[in-house]
C-alpha cells in the first residue's frame, strides 16, 4: 500500500466489509443481492408461471404437491461496482494542519476501495475539479487497487476550481448504473445547483455517500490577529478580525453544512461530515458499519 | 491664545506615531489561506463600507488624543479682552493705605480720592461679581473678603482712616489678594491695584500674577509732590550738665518761600521754634534744652504743614537709653564708703561713658516699695534681709521685665530666699562657709577675675535647668549664676558685692564685672518704633497706674497686668507713659514716620508685559484662561471614544 492507506488502517479493516444497502449490478458474482434472478444458492421466492418463462426454472416438486406450475427464484448473487470520486480542486489541497484535506479524502477512498476489493468488487476512482481529470474504470483485484492507490497518491494537477454539478454529472456516464458511489469533496462550490447531480446519481440508482471534508480551521476560524485571507481558487483577499467575525463566520459555515446535509439527504444519498481532525477510522468505521 | 510651555508642542510630533501604526499594521498583517474565504467575503461585504469609516475615526480619535496630550502639556491659555466691566467677575481691589496715600491734594487725602475711584469701579461692576479689598499698609489688611453687596462695600471704603501713617505693604498685599481671588469660584479674576506708585511701595518689587488673573493699575497721585520732613536729630550734651541738651535738626525736601521753623512741644504745649536754615535740599535747625529738664521726650514739628504733615512731626528721645538701677543695702555700713552700694556706685561712676549712662539710686531695704522699683530697670539685692511682703512686688517687676541682681552676705538667710524667692532664683542659698584659704573667681568672659579671692561664701546649688553660671569658684562651685523669669532676669552672686568676704572690689575687673552684669541684666528696651507696632510696657496693678499719653494728647490706661503690649501707636511723635501720674522715663518711646514714604514722587504703574494689549485707560494684560483642563477633558472624552469605536469594530 501507498501512503494513502497506511497498513496500521488496512490492519484494522481486515474484518469489516461494505455492503451496499440497495441492490447491484454486476457482471461478477459477489456478495451483493442482484436484482436479476437466477442461479444462486439463495432462495428468494415462489410464483405462478407465466407463459414466457423459463421451463427450466419450473420447481416440479411444488408442482407434484400443488398440481400447479410454480417458479421458483433464487437470489442472483453479484459483484458490487463502486465508483469513488475524489475533489482536487486546490482548496481540498489545503490543510491547517499537517493532513491537507485532499489527503484525508484519499485516505478514506482508499480504505473503502481495500474494502471493497477485498470482498471481490469492481472499484473505480475518478478525480476531479472543475472537470473530470482522472478516470480509473472499474476493475477489482490486487493490481488494480495498487494502481488506484497511487492514483489517490499522486492525482493529476488541479486547474481549476471545484465546479461540482459539472465534475458529478461527468461523474453519473463514468459510474454507470446501480452502484455505489462515494464522493469525498468539501462541497465548496456554492452555486445553487451544484449539489443537483446527486439526486441524479440516486436517480441512477446508486447508493451515493457524501463524505463532506472540512478542515477544523474552516469550521471555527480560529485565528485571533486581523489578518489578509487570500483565497485559493483565485478568489479576492480580505484583511478582517477573525474576533470580530467569528460568530457571524461559524453561523455562516453551520448553515453552509446544514444546506449540504439536506440537500443531500433530500437526494436520497447518504452525508456525512468528516473533519481532518478526526482519525479517519472513526469516520470509516461509521460509514462501513451504516451509521 | 498662548502657550505656557511652548517647547511641549514638540510634542505634536507624536501624533505621527497612530498613523504610522495604522499604516504598518496595513501593510504587516500576516496572511492566511483559507479555502472558506467566500465567506468571509460574504460577511466583510456588509461591514466593509462601515469598517472603513469606522476605522477612519478609530485613526482620528487617535490622532486627537495624541495632539490634545500634546497641546495641553505645553500649557495653553486664551487670553479675554474684554472690558474690565463686561461680565461677572471675581475683583480684588488692592488699596494703600500708607502713609504716602494721606498726602493732600485739592483738600482731600489720595486716601479719600482712591476710595472715590473704587466706589466708581463698584457701581459699574456686574450683578454677581465678588469684591475683596485688601488694605496695603503695614500690616496688610483684609479689609473687605470676598462680597457682593456693593453698598456694604462702598461703606467699608469710607472706614479706611484716611490719615494713614503706615508704611507701604503692597507686595504683600497683593499676595493676599490674588490668595484672594484663587479662592473665588468665579473664572473670570481681575486684580485692580489702586496706589500713587511712589518709590515707598515698592511695587516694581512685587510678584504680579502673569497667568489667570487680569491685572489692572490705577494711579492716584498728588499734584504736589513737594513735601518735607524731618529726617534726623541728633541730641548731643547730658540732661543734667551745664549746657544742657543740644538738638541738631535735619529737615529733607525742598526749600519754599515761606519761612519754616522747627516747633519743639513738651508735654503737649509749644515750647521753643527756631528757624530752618536752608540749603540746596536740605534744611537744618538746632535747639537748645536748658539742664535739669525733666522731659524724657519731647517733639519736634516742622512749620507751617506741607502737603503731607504726619512726617513733619517727631518725637525725640532725651535718655531713655539710660539704665535705671536701684541699689538696695541691706546692711548699710557705718562707714558710708564701705556699704555694698557705695562700691557699685563706685564701679558705676568711674566707667566709661560707652555706650549705656547708668542712672543709679540707692535705697535702704526698709524704704523698698513699688514706686521705688517702677522706675528702674535693674534692682540689686545686696546683702539685704528678704521681707516677704517683697514678694509680689518682686514678682511683679521681675515679671514685667525689670532684672533683679541678689548678691549674698551675712544678712542673707538661705532659707527664707529658698522658700520666698526659690520660684524666682536660679539656684538656691545654702548655708555660709567660711574658706579656711582663700578661693578665687574664674570666669571665661573675664579672666581677670582670678585676680580676686574670696574668704566666705554661700554657696548656690539646686540651679534650674536654665540657668547660666557666668562665674565660678576654683574649685567648680557657682559664683555667679543667671536665668530668665518670665520678662526679666535673676541673678545671684554667692559672694558680697562689698569687701566683707572679698576683695573683689579692689580689683581692676570690678568696674567691668559690674557693668556687664548690670549691662546684661538690663537688656534692651525698644524706645523707636513704627506705626502700629506694639510696644511691650508694664500693666497698671492695685497701687501702680500706668498710663500712655499720645502725641495728640490722648491718655490711654493700661490694663491690669504684669506686662501689656500697647499696640494703638499709629500716631506719629512722642509718646509718654506715666506712673502713678508721674514721667516714668524709662518707657518712653517715640513713633517715627515711615521714611520711605515721604517721597510722593510717583514712578507710575509696573512696566506693562510688551505684548500685553492693554485697552485704553486700563492697563491690563488681559485674562488668561487656561484651555488644559479643556484639552485634558478632550482627551478622556477621545479615549472613551476610541473604545468604542473598537469594540463597534470587533461586533
Amino acid at each position: 500500500m501507498t501512503r494513502v492507506l497506511q497498513p496500521e488502517l488496512a490492519v484494522r479493516l481486515a474484518g469489516l466489509t461494505l455492503r451496499a444497502k440497495r441492490t447491484v449490478d454486476g457482471l461478477l458474482a459477489g456478495m451483493h443481492r442482484s436484482p436479476h434472478r437466477g442461479a444462486s444458492a439463495i432462495f428468494k421466492e415462489h410464483r405462478a408461471y407465466r407463459p414466457g418463462d423459463d421451463p427450466r426454472l419450473i420447481d416440479w416438486r411444488a408442482y407434484a404437491r400443488s398440481d400447479r406450475y410454480t417458479i421458483k427464484h433464487f437470489e442472483h448473487e453479484t459483484q458490487l461496482r463502486g465508483t469513488l470520486a475524489l475533489d482536487i480542486s486546490p482548496s481540498m489541497r489545503w490543510g491547517s494542519h499537517d493532513v491537507s484535506k485532499a489527503d484525508y479524502a484519499a485516505t478514506l477512498l482508499a480504505a473503502i476501495a481495500y474494502v471493497l476489493t477485498r470482498q471481490g468488487d469492481a472499484v473505480s476512482l475518478i478525480t476531479f475539479d472543475d472537470a473530470i481529470r482522472d478516470r480509473l474504470p472499474a476493475r477489482s483485484g490486487p493490481a488494480h487497487l495498487d494502481y488506484l492507490m497511487r492514483l489517490l497518491a499522486q492525482p493529476s494537477p488541479s486547474t481549476g476550481a471545484t465546479a461540482l454539478h459539472v465534475s458529478l454529472d461527468k461523474l453519473i456516464e463514468h459510474a454507470g448504473r446501480m452502484g455505489l458511489v462515494v464522493i469525498a469533496s468539501d462541497l465548496l462550490d456554492l452555486s445553487e445547483g451544484a449539489l443537483d447531480p446527486v439526486a441524479r446519481i440516486q436517480a441512477r440508482g446508486h447508493e451515493t455517500v457524501v463524505l463532506h471534508v472540512m478542515d477544523p480551521a474552516e469550521l471555527e476560524l480560529p485565528y485571533e490577529q486581523p489578518m489578509r485571507f487570500e483565497g485559493l481558487e483565485g478568489e479576492a483577499h480580505v484583511e478582517v478580525d477573525p474576533q470580530g467575525i467569528r460568530r457571524r463566520y461559524r453561523d455562516a459555515i453551520d448553515g453552509f453544512l446544514e444546506s449540504c446535509q439536506r440537500r443531500v439527504v433530500a437526494a436520497g444519498a447518504h452525508y456525512m461530515l468528516a473533519r481532518t481532525d478526526v482519525p479517519p477510522e472513526h469516520i470509516l468505521l461509521q460509514l462501513l458499519r451504516g451509521g | 491664545m498662548g502657550f505656557g510651555l511652548p517647547w511641549a508642542l514638540a510634542g505634536l510630533v507624536a501624533v505621527a506615531i497612530p498613523i504610522l501604526a495604522h499604516l504598518l499594521r496595513r501593510q504587516k498583517l500576516p496572511q492566511q489561506t483559507l479555502p472558506t474565504i467566500a465567506f468571509l467575503h460574504r460577511i466583510h461585504a456588509t461591514r466593509a463600507a462601515r469598517l472603513r469609516f469606522v476605522d477612519i475615526l478609530l485613526l482620528a480619535a487617535r490622532v486627537a488624543i495624541v495632539a490634545a496630550l500634546a497641546l495641553a502639556a505645553a500649557a495653553p491659555f486664551r487670553v479675554v479682552q474684554s472690558s474690565l466691566l463686561d461680565r461677572q467677575h471675581a475683583l480684588a481691589i488692592v488699596f494703600d493705605d500708607s502713609l504716602s496715600m494721606a498726602a493732600m491734594d485739592d483738600g482731600e487725602t489720595l486716601i479719600e480720592r482712591a476710595a472715590s475711584v473704587s466706589a466708581k469701579h463698584l457701581r459699574k461692576l456686574p450683578e454677581g461679581s465678588e469684591v475683596s479689598v485688601v488694605l496695603a499698609g503695614q500690616p496688610p489688611r483684609v479689609w473687605v473678603r470676598r462680597r457682593s453687596e456693593i453698598d456694604m462695600i462702598e461703606r467699608a471704603f469710607g472706614e479706611i482712616e484716611v490719615r494713614s501713617t503706615r508704611a507701604g505693604a503692597l507686595c504683600d498685599a497683593v499676595q493676599s489678594a490674588v490668595e484672594l481671588l484663587l479662592e473665588s469660584d468665579l473664572s473670570d479674576r481681575r486684580l485692580l491695584v489702586l496706589s500713587d506708585f511712589t518709590p515707598g511701595s515698592g511695587a516694581d518689587e512685587c510678584d504680579w500674577p502673569d497667568r489667570g488673573i487680569r491685572v489692572a493699575f490705577e494711579a492716584v497721585v498728588t499734584s504736589d509732590p513737594d513735601n518735607r520732613r524731618i529726617a534726623s536729630v541728633e541730641v548731643s550734651g547730658e540732661r543734667n550738665a551745664p549746657d544742657g541738651l543740644t538738638l541738631d535738626i535735619v529737615v529733607t525736601g525742598a526749600a519754599t518761600e515761606v519761612p519754616q521753623s522747627v516747633r519743639l512741644r513738651r508735654k503737649g504745649q509749644e515750647a521753643l521754634r527756631t528757624p530752618v536754615r536752608w540749603s540746596a535740599n536740605q534744611g537744618e535747625a538746632s535747639v537748645a534744652i536748658p539742664p535739669g529738664t525733666p522731659d524724657a521726650v519731647v517733639e519736634l514739628r516742622l512749620d507751617p504743614d506741607d502737603v503731607l504733615p504726619a512726617d513733619n512731626v517727631r518725637g525725640v528721645l532725651l535718655g531713655s537709653d539710660t539704665v535705671h538701677v536701684l541699689l538696695v543695702d541691706g546692711d548699710p555700713h557705718p562707714d558710708p564708703r564701705r556699704r555694698e552700694t557705695a562700691f557699685i556706685n563706685h564701679a558705676l561712676g568711674v566707667a566709661p561713658r560707652i555706650g549705656r549712662a547708668f542712672a543709679v539710686e540707692t535705697l535702704d531695704a526698709q524704704d523698698f516699695s513699688e514706686s521705688a522699683i517702677i522706675r528702674s530697670d535693674v534692682v540689686v539685692l545686696a546683702n539685704a534681709t528678704l521681707d516677704e511682703k517683697w514678694l509680689p512686688l518682686i514678682q511683679r517687676f521681675v515679671g514685667g521685665g525689670g532684672s533683679l541682681w541678689i548678691t549674698a552676705g551675712d544678712r542673707i538667710n538661705p532659707r527664707v530666699y529658698g522658700s520666698v524667692l526659690r520660684e524666682l532664683l536660679p539656684g538656691r542659698f545654702t548655708a555660709t562657709r567660711v574658706e579656711e584659704r582663700p578661693i578665687s573667681l574664674q570666669s571665661r568672659s573675664l579672666p581677670e577675675l582670678d585676680q580676686a579671692t574670696i574668704t566666705a561664701r554661700t554657696p548656690i546649688s539646686e540651679l534650674s535647668l536654665d540657668a547660666v553660671v557666668t562665674a565660678r569658684f576654683a574649685d567648680g562651685a557657682p559664683a555667679m549664676v543667671e536665668h530668665r523669669y518670665r520678662n526679666g532676669r535673676v541673678a545671684m552672686l554667692a559672694t558680697t558685692i562689698d569687701d566683707a568676704w572679698t576683695d573683689l572690689p579692689y580689683q581692676p575687673v570690678f568696674v567691668p564685672f559690674v557693668l556687664d552684669a548690670l549691662e546684661r541684666l538690663a537688656g534692651r528696651t525698644q524706645h523707636v518704633v513704627d506705626p502700629y507696632a506694639p510696644v511691650s510696657l508694664p500693666g497698671s496693678t492695685s497701687t501702680q497706674r500706668i498710663q500712655v499719653v499720645t502725641p495728640s494728647g490722648r491718655t490711654v490706661d493700661l490694663a491690669e497686668a504684669d506686662r501689656v503690649a500697647f499696640r494703638d501707636t499709629g500716631e506719629i511723635g512722642a509718646y509718654r507713659v506715666l506712673v502713678n501720674g508721674v514721667d516714668g522715663d524709662r518707657f518712653a518711646f517715640v513713633v517715627d514716620a515711615p521714611a520711605a514714604e515721604s517721597n510722593l514722587e510717583s514712578q507710575g504703574p509696573p512696566a506693562e508685559p510688551s505684548d500685553a494689549a492693554g485697552a485704553a485707560g486700563d492697563r491690563s494684560r488681559g485674562t488668561e484662561q487656561p484651555l488644559a483642563p479643556w484639552l485634558f477633558l478632550g482627551a478622556v472624552g477621545l479615549l472613551f471614544a476610541e473604545l468604542w469605536l473598537r469594540q463597534i469594530r470587533r461586533r
